[in-house]
């Protein structure tokens, strides 16, 4: 018996062999991401885009064109070398506006997902995890937000505040949290019940340090699956929100108020509000594949074998 | 069962009476005078006053709150200042157009989204899954108002296939009313020119509406689906020797279908949502083409009215999914 | 003659991202007809692998490296989906682990059986009898075994019915073919130990009555001595030891059978410590060479690491693939 103790205690293991199960995990999430192609599709366009949104001034042909710059000369040019995306009823550069438009974007999708997975995250965990009374309250007036289609209650909201792209991303937050607070309710409800939190709770931890040190942390994979599929939802609903001319107002450039603009020259000037929609749509599906990929490999259950 | 019913109906009025709070909240939280957004931006301060007095917004907050929900109740939803007509007559023209938009885009959605979430769950990693795969993830992913113009380029400008918009021509008469949906108003009196016509301005803004919901429905079908091939009832049924193709369509689908329709019931207040843009794009006369165009002239009434409305009618249709979900699981109907 | 189920050197592997499972290592069983077999083991064995092959509903990725499994002159294994449909339900059928799993919670026990019963006729090409001979079937079927209130079962659903009423529903299902052979997985593993005594006496009185042929997989030796005239020991994707149930239950020769035996608690004889078998059992993607068994046995020797043993016939029907067998 000592001697066994003796030779297991003379080995030291190695980061190797210490942390085996957290290397053969994470090797399996590569492998099963890098496998698929769409997963990889999604991570690719979300990195174009980010690189857009980061460097937007620096890449675009025509950084004059974005500030609101007039080129009568230019007008309404179809596609060509010069503008491979054409030019618009002001002739500036389409592809310029367009990047630039990018970190509009990012801006607008980081806002309206962590104001509401800010709000949404606490609340849920706490109506999920104290019961009784607060989870009563707090579900109750999630639900009465989740009655009304996200995109009706944000058009009222910024009918209300008035228009604008500030306003628009204040609509669409207070419209965002609910989601959240449904996704984290249900799941710390079932965490609640696991051994390991029990065991805590017997131990005498204090609810914060459970809510922090238990509960978070199993929530994480479908909050980090709903942020990435949400990047992609909210910037979709705020160019919604631009489009019907609610949102960024010209010469601003955002993709959806340059959809709206561009419906006005159609359908001889189709160049105008084609690129800007595929930014739109580019992006959207980027995150949306990302998400739907995160999931495949984090959420056992939906992985099909 | 009834008393289950009953439960969900109370739960719908619950619901609409704290919607039409979350109005209130909305129409006063707002930054700035609660009577100059009722009256609208051109309104001289005279006529703000006016406003002020006969919606008793001098009043304090909890007696307004009161007038508020009692005019809601008797059907009052205030006036537009575009239009001067009541908000409820002018939603009641323009409901039915919605309806009709939105419950073709819903069979369209549901009659191609099952089959083909069931037969890539059948064939699961092979082309065809691989394609309605890609399909299903972009439909979420396009902006219906971008998808609108593009279909209105190719099939009404260039190829001249269907008309650009609108949901009759101006030269044909709707026929006399009878459920105010043309379509089936149309076929009712026999017009077929009519329905015809009806039927070509639907399409385009139906195929943009139903994209997505299309989309979704087929990707919760399709992961259901998969889920429940391999469950173990399925595996019994298939050693007692049922058909692959009975299990299919019986055994595996009504246990699929669960989740489904609960996308379905989800989906549905989604369209009606986006018919603030597809109605925009399509020239359609429905109440998402009415809540825009009285949102960009400051004209807050119909927007409330239209978020009531299109509220109501998806709380109506959770509570039928509700309802159909305890019809298919009797799990749950005698809970 | 010929046995009825003929299983000949079967191996079976599943590809996972680790690496290939080697699940099953080249199985020998042969059963007659009207015979019983019990297959025990721990659970990762291998056991029910084997007994869902049979069926022809085992692992959907799973690759037959060698071997074959012969059931009535046919090989199971080459079937096409359509010829299976032949032959599941209606001459191989089976029963198992948790009933509640097992039945569609969505359908009535009636639709259910209906089912089972119009699939079998249409599967033997006869044209199916009116609706009323068919649940007069169904009927039959329930009181086959022994529930009373047919009527009321019929029209129920899964959950308003007890594990044990469930369990006789399956069982009348696996029936309902009148098959040649049933496989029993674990038939009483998930239900209460009362139940257990009430389903393997129903199960008993069944396979004499209709001289049905039997595989039973069970990790519960007791319940395989209840029912199994013969019994195969499973190790890791081997069959160590076969025999008749009598000569391996009182005098076995293969270490693991001995400790899994010195595992179970005997209330009959003198209160003895129980031996629990040391080791777990091992990582089928890189057993153990030689004998799999031999990480974990007392006996093991050199030989044992490096060769695999044969197997050999050690007394009238009774088979050991051990180099150090026990006399």
């Amino acid at each position: 018996m000592s001697a066994e103790l003796q030779s297991t205690a003379v080995h030291v293991p190695t980061f190797r062999e210490r942390h085996a199960s957290t290397i053969r995990q994470w090797r399996l999430y590569v492998h099963l991401f890098t496998g698929s192609f769409s997963s990889m599709l999604g991570l690719a366009l979300v990195l174009l885009f980010l690189i857009l949104a980061a460097f937007g001034p620096m890449l675009a042909p025509y950084p004059e064109d974005t500030m609101g710059a007039v080129k009568l000369g230019q007008r309404l040019l179809a596609p060509s070398l010069a503008h491979p995306f054409g030019t618009d009823e002001m002739g500036a550069d389409i592809l310029s506006r367009v990047i630039v438009g990018a970190r509009t974007s990012l801006w607008i999708g980081l806002v309206i997902t962590g104001i509401g997975a800010g709000i949404g995250v606490p609340l849920g965990i706490i109506a999920g995890y104290k019961g009784g009374f607060v989870r009563a309250a707090i579900m109750r007036v999630t639900e009465l937000f989740l009655a009304v289609p996200g995109l009706a209650l944000a058009l009222a909201i910024v009918a209300a505040l008035g228009p604008g792209i500030t306003n628009c991303v204040i609509a669409l937050a207070i419209v965002w949290w609910p989601g959240y607070v449904r996704l984290v309710e249900a799941k710390t409800l079932s965490i609640k019940e696991e051994l390991h939190v029990e065991a805590a709770r017997a131990l005498g931890a204090k609810t914060p340090w459970i809510l922090r040190k238990h509960i978070l942390p199993n929530c994480m994979t479908p909050i980090v699956v709903k942020a990435s599929m949400d990047m992609g939802m909210a910037i979709l609903s705020a160019a919604s929100l631009g489009f019907i001319g609610l949102g960024a107002k010209p010469p601003h450039p955002e993709w959806g108020a340059m959809i709206s603009v561009a419906r006005t020259y159609m359908p001889d000037w189709w160049w105008y509000s084609a690129f800007p929609g595929l930014a739109i749509f580019l992006t959207v599906l980027g995150f949306n594949l990302l998400g739907d990929g995160l999931r495949d490999i984090l959420d056992p259950r939906s992985r099909g074998r | 069962m009834l008393t289950f019913t009953f439960r969900k109906v109370a739960v719908l009025v619950g619901t609409m009476l704290g919607l039409a709070a979350l109005t209130f909240l909305i129409t006063n939280v707002a930054p700035g005078d609660p009577a100059r957004l009722v009256a609208g931006p051109d309104a001289t301060n005279d006529m703000v006053e006016t406003i002020r007095q006969e919606y008793g917004l001098d009043r304090p907050l909890y007696a307004q709150f009161a007038i508020y929900m009692g005019d809601l109740l008797t059907g009052d939803l205030g006036r537009s200042i575009v239009s001067t007509r009541p908000v409820i007559d002018e939603l009641a023209r323009y409901v039915p157009a919605t309806l009709e938009l939105v419950l073709v885009a819903m069979v369209l959605g549901i009659l191609v989204g099952v089959p083909f979430g069931m037969l890539s769950a059948v064939y699961k990693d092979k082309f065809l899954d691989q394609v309605t795969r890609i399909f299903s993830i972009s439909g979420v992913a396009l902006p219906a108002f971008w998808f609108g113009i593009l279909l209105q380029l190719f099939f009404a400008v260039r190829l001249e296939w269907l008309p650009v918009s609108g949901r009759l021509p101006l030269t044909e008469l709707p026929p006399e009313p009878i459920t105010h949906l043309l379509l089936v108003d149309s076929l009712l009196r026999g017009q077929f020119d009519t329905f015809r016509a009806a039927l070509s301005h639907v399409i385009l803004p139906a195929i943009v509406l139903s994209f997505p919901c299309l989309a979704s429905i087929l990707r919760v079908n399709r992961a259901e689906m998969i889920e429940v091939l391999q469950s173990d009832h399925i595996v019994a049924a298939r050693a007692h020797g049922i058909s692959s193709s009975r299990i299919v369509m019986i055994y595996a689908l009504k246990n699929a279908l669960l989740p489904t329709l609960a996308m379905i019931g989800l989906r549905f207040g989604w369209m009606l949502g986006s018919t603030v843009l597809v109605e925009t794009v399509f020239d359609w006369p429905g109440i998402g083409l009415y809540a825009v165009s009285s949102a960009l002239a400051s004209d807050f009434k119909p927007v409330v009215g239209v978020t009531l409305v299109i509220g109501f009618f998806f709380m109506i249709t959770n509570t039928l999914v509700d309802l159909a979900y305890a019809w298919i699981d009797p799990r749950l109907r005698s809970a | 003659m010929t046995a009825l189920l003929n299983i000949d050197n079967y191996r079976l592997d599943i590809p996972t991202f680790d690496g290939v499972l080697k699940v099953l290592d080249g199985i020998d069983i042969a059963l007659e007809q009207g015979d019983t077999l019990g297959i025990v083991g721990e659970s990762g064995c291998g056991k029910t692998v084997l007994a869902r092959s049979i069926m022809g509903i085992g692992p959907r990725n799973a690759r037959r490296v060698s071997g074959h499994i012969v059931f009535d002159s046919t090989a199971l294994d080459e079937l096409s989906e359509a010829d299976w449909r032949r032959v599941r339900g209606v001459k191989i059928s089976m029963i198992f682990q948790d009933p509640m799993t097992y039945l569609n919670p969505l359908l009535t026990i009636g639709r259910q059986l209906f089912d089972v019963i119009t699939a079998h006729y249409r599967a033997q090409g006869k044209p199916a009898p009116a609706k009323t001979d068919r649940l007069a079937r169904c009927v039959r079927l329930l009181e086959q075994v022994q529930i009373a209130d047919t009527q009321r079962v019929l029209k129920s659903y899964p959950h308003q019915l007890s594990g044990g009423m469930r369990q006789r529903i399956l069982i009348a299902m696996a029936l309902a073919g009148e098959p040649k052979l049933l496989i029993a997985d674990e038939p009483t593993t998930a239900l209460d130990v009362t139940i257990q005594a009430e389903i393997l006496k129903l199960l008993r009185g069944l396979v004499d009555r209709l001289g049905l042929t039997v595989v039973m997989i069970s990790h519960d030796v007791g319940a395989i001595a209840a029912l199994s005239r013969r019994v195969a020991v499973m190790y890791a994707g081997t069959v160590v030891e076969q025999g008749t149930a009598k000569s391996i239950l009182t005098r076995p020769r293969h270490p693991y059978t001995r400790g899994l035996l010195a595992a179970l608690p005997d209330i009959e004889g003198d209160a003895q410590p129980l031996e629990a078998i040391p080791g777990t059992i091992p990582n089928l993607i890189n057993p153990p060479s030689g004998c799999r068994f031999h990480p974990r046995c007392p006996r093991a020797t050199a030989i044992c690491r490096q060769e695999k043993p044969e197997t050999r016939s050690v007394g009238a029907d009774h088979v050991v693939a051990c180099h150090h067998a026990f006399d």
